[in-house]
């Protein structure tokens, strides 16, 4: 069957049809945004074993021929492309992603030494903001501390505060690692609070979503996301109703019900992101994010080879499909932004489906997460897997937002009063 | 998605953010402060990757 891979539709789309994302080019193609996030794996294998990875479960193997760490001479060589890209488009700030895999499976020393390397490399005035993105389970107050003083902040990946919200998440034995997550999470809130980035959650629509946003907010986090699991029209997520014609949203409800929490909580307790990108992008605010809106995607990754990707979500759709055929010794950042696959990443509305780009959400949706919207058979132009959820979701905070704009009076929105566009 | 749909959609890119900043609500309060506060930077703005615990 021939697979269609990503951007090899939508690269030619992107081309001919000039989406404004970025500076306008006299030529009528869209100018690339230069990365700004530079994910850097540091440790290719995990401890852990969770059974819906879509990393070391899922369809892509290249995880195997991969070297476990990132050698010296692959960080100091990411460190000077890094440098190279941040001078050659003026980036005042940056974000460096310590990423795997495990990051922690060698200690703090090396993500320190990786993240000082880049700051070393970025030309005056610009400045790097390092976070490592982490299972929790090696976290001590020795490395916590050690990340703190380097102004390395820590994310934990937990889908609840409570055993059962994280059956999935296991070792290779079969252990629950709950217990050394939530040890995790509550070191950095109650002794490393400044380097505490927040929490990671995969959303699973069978949990009662009151019972996990309530042991989530006893965790104290800064902030946390709420990510739809990796799944596509070829291979669907768990539970999701997407075949069976009965107009079910259980992944769409499940947020909505959160979302209600959140947002008529006595006071602010924390940030979470995909709830804040969609108020943004309804009141037609610019906001990033994987899972919402058309902004152009400005992330990379660079794995423990040197080898440039585009992000492992999309290795949830088929064996490669992250490669660029790009690596840090032989090619720069910006040679990475001419592949078609990043390109139509950057595309905005133009890289996607004819019926998203009729919809009259497609400004909040964006067509959702890139990944999600696969099909064996027409690649990566299709609308999301989780379409109907994503409407669900936007129409539902609309709607909260509307109530409370009628309440202040003067500033009550316009009803559009028309058909799709 | 059907027409109803789209006729239930309310179109709030027009709404005045102070007005809306001065209603006692935390959370909305909370999230157009940060809103105001990145206008001059679209920098974060650009930071998709999702990932990985917000930056």
């Amino acid at each position: 069957m021939t697979r269609a891979g990503p951007g090899a539709e939508a690269g030619a789309g992107a081309g001919a049809e000039a989406s404004g994302t970025g500076a306008d080019a006299a030529d009528g193609v869209p100018a690339r945004v230069p990365f700004r996030q530079f994910v850097v794996k540091t440790h290719a294998r995990c401890n852990l074993a969770c059974r819906y990875c879509y990393l070391y479960s899922g369809p892509d193997r290249g995880w195997r021929a991969r070297p476990p760490t990132a050698s010296a001479a692959v960080r100091e060589q990411t460190a000077r492309r890094i440098g190279e890209h941040a001078a050659r488009h003026r980036l005042r700030r940056l974000s460096l992603v310590l990423h795997g895999g495990e990051p922690l499976l060698h200690g703090a020393g090396p993500l320190v030494a990786y993240t000082e390397a880049v700051r070393r490399a970025v030309p005056a005035g610009s400045t790097v903001h390092a976070t490592v993105q982490t299972n929790g389970t090696l976290l001590t107050d020795e490395s916590a501390a050690l990340l703190s003083e380097h102004r390395i902040t820590v994310g934990l990946s937990i889908d609840g505060g409570l055993p059962h919200h994280n059956r999935l998440r296991v070792d290779h034995a079969g252990r629950p690692s709950h217990a050394a997550v939530v040890r995790a999470a509550r070191l950095l809130a109650d002794r490393h609070r400044t380097a505490y980035a927040g929490l990671l959650v995969v959303v699973d629509p069978t949990l009662d979503p009151a019972e996990v946003h309530r042991s989530l907010l006893e965790l104290d986090p800064p902030a946390l996301d709420l990510l739809l699991p990796h799944g596509n029209w070829t291979t669907p997520p768990p539970g999701a109703r997407v075949a069976d014609g009965s107009g079910a949203t259980p992944y769409g409800d499940w947020l909505c019900a959160v979302f209600d929490l959140w947002w008529r909580a006595p006071r602010h307790r924390t940030r979470i992101r995909l709830f804040e990108q969609c108020l943004a992008l309804l009141l037609g605010r610019p906001a990033a994010g994987e899972s919402l809106g058309t902004a152009p995607f400005t992330a990379v990754v660079v794995e423990t080879d040197g080898t440039l990707e585009q992000v492992d979500s999309l290795k949830s759709a088929y064996d490669g499909a992250a490669a660029t055929g790009l690596d840090v010794f032989r090619h720069t950042f910006d040679e990475a932004l001419d592949h078609p696959g990043i390109a139509a990443r950057q595309a905005g509305a133009a890289a996607l489906a004819a019926e998203c780009r009729a919809c009259p959400v497609v400004r909040v949706c964006g067509g959702g997460n890139y990944a999600h919207r696969y099909r064996a058979e027409t690649g990566f132009v299709n609308p999301s897997v989780y379409c109907a959820d994503l409407m669900r979701l936007i129409r539902h905070v609309a709607a909260a937002l509307a109530a409370e704009a009628a309440a202040a009076g003067p500033a009550a929105p316009r009803t559009t009063g028309g058909g799709p566009r | 998605m059907t027409d109803r749909d789209a006729r239930d959609l309310p179109d709030l890119t027009a709404l005045d953010l102070e007005s809306l900043r001065r209603l006692d609500h935390p959370v909305l309060r909370d999230v157009l402060e940060r809103l105001q506060a990145r206008q001059d930077d679209g920098t974060e703005t650009l930071w998709g990757f999702n990932n990985s615990a917000p930056q």
